[in-house]
């Protein structure tokens, strides 16, 4: 009878003790890290010369650009990300030497100012390469010649870009942010006109996160 | 007796100390990651500005390697010329037994780095009516120093300072006016073979993905030996 009594208690206990193991129901995580966000959203960019100083006329001189924009980024931890983000330039100028291509991307890293907040301020840094082209223009040799609607080539160039923002966590999957990325870099075709990259990009809008929390199955991202 | 027993003793403590110290090596690390270059100091030309990729495989644990490829722009003669440099090249680095770190977060871990590089330079006028375009192979040696700064345990932002000495045909730009007075570069035919230095500035960010010989050392362990399996 006692091995009996011994039996029940130590199988109920492994019961309970089993049973505690696993979570009833989605579990929620207090914690940015193992987070994939994401966003595409519409980015107004304005030129401008006040980091680097580069004098060459730019491409964006006088207009507001506007991009696609899309972001993916992998929160280590609480305090770090590394980021992916891509543009492709919408409103393309009709001018002759206007803005035609603009499309590029830029891999870098965040660094995240407050640690389990569902507000997220962080600054980073960015580089990349991009894809400029301007529509064609005239040239002259200053003498006689004049070459009308010449097709300026496209021409790869790196750039790189501090970027600040905030992101605003709200419940499970939507997030809010506002960010704002200073774009530098110089357009240099092989036949034509250098023109700086130089623009800063704000970017506005709703966006995904979800958790890659691994110890359990069915999480949700608190923040 | 007593001075063999000590000076056992004395040599198990010391091994003891050293496995402590580098009980997780990292040998057989794998990493990924993106690169920003900057070019200083080359002859004739602005600052270059570049963009690039790399993988670093770690030989051992004070001995790392790192394989990369980079694509720089710069400006020659103050926007008359472009110069477009492609390197690709290895680096061998060394991390000062002094001062090493373990992947230690947010602690600066230096080391030197030396290497060679193969670069391919393209440098074009780009006036539209006075087209010229040269271009040349060299290889490069290459030596500095770094640091690392693990951000997390997989993930390292890393700054490296190296000056490449190039060897290969030389290419003189000249700046020609055209009969109405508009400049442009003329490149003259490559005659001789010389030497183009310049300082090279990297800023990097690293993602470790995989531990290649550290597992199959463990699997080798893991093991049980033949008399005990059967």
């Amino acid at each position: 009878m006692k091995k009996i009594i011994a039996l029940l208690f130590f199988g109920t206990t492994a019961v309970c003790v089993s049973a505690q193991d696993q979570p009833s129901g989605p579990v929620t995580v207090h914690t940015l890290a193992q987070m994939l966000r994401t966003q595409l959203t519409i980015t107004p960019a304005w030129s401008a010369s006040l980091i680097s100083g580069d004098n060459n006329a730019s491409v964006s001189g006088g207009r507001t650009n506007v991009y696609l924009h899309g972001t993916a980024e992998y929160y280590w931890d609480e305090r770090f990300s590394t980021r992916g983000d891509a543009y492709y330039l919408i409103n393309k100028s009709k001018e002759k030497g206007g803005i035609k291509h603009n499309p590029g991307f830029q891999v870098g890293t965040s660094y995240h100012l407050i640690k389990g907040s569902i507000i997220d301020p962080f600054i980073g840094i960015r580089a990349g390469l991009n894809i400029t082209q301007i529509n064609p223009m005239d040239f002259n040799d200053s003498l006689t010649l004049t070459w009308l609607d010449y097709n300026v080539p496209a021409h790869v160039d790196p750039t790189w870009a501090p970027v600040v923002g905030v992101n605003f966590y709200g419940e499970r999957i939507f997030h809010f942010f506002v960010e704002g990325a200073y774009m530098m870099g110089t357009y240099r075709p092989a036949m034509g006109p250098q023109l700086s990259l130089e623009e800063f990009r704000l970017s506005v809008g709703l966006g995904w996160n979800f958790s890659l929390y691994k110890p359990v199955e069915a999480v949700r991202q608190k923040i | 007796m007593k001075k063999f027993v000590l000076v056992t003793a004395l040599l198990i403590a010391v091994t003891a100390i050293g496995q402590s110290k580098f009980a997780n090596k990292p040998g057989g690390q794998l990493t990924l990651g993106i690169r920003s270059a900057t070019s200083l100091f080359s002859d004739e030309s602005g600052v270059g500005t570049g963009f690039g990729g790399q993988f670093r495989l770690r030989f051992f644990h004070l001995l790392n390697s790192e394989w990369f490829a980079d694509y720089l722009t710069s400006d020659l003669y103050n926007g008359l010329g472009n110069r477009t440099d492609y390197h690709i090249g290895w680096s061998v680095m060394f991390y000062p037994s002094f001062a090493y770190r373990q992947n230690e977060r947010l602690k600066l871990q230096p080391y030197l780095l030396a290497g060679h590089c193969f670069d391919y330079t393209r440098c074009e006028s780009n006036v539209l009516f006075e087209p010229n375009v040269a271009s040349r192979w060299s290889s490069a040696v290459q030596a500095g120093l770094g640091c690392h700064l693990p951000l997390h345990d997989r993930l390292d932002l890393s700054f490296s300072a190296q000056y490449m000495m190039h060897l290969g045909t030389q290419i003189n730009a000249v700046v020609r006016k055209n009969a109405g007075g508009l400049e442009y570069l003329y490149f003259d035919e490559a005659q001789e073979s010389g030497l183009e230095g310049h300082l090279l500035l990297t800023v990097s960010l690293n993602v470790r993905v995989a531990d290649l010989w550290k597992n199959k050392i463990k699997g080798v362990q893991d093991k049980k030996p033949v008399e005990e399996q059967q």
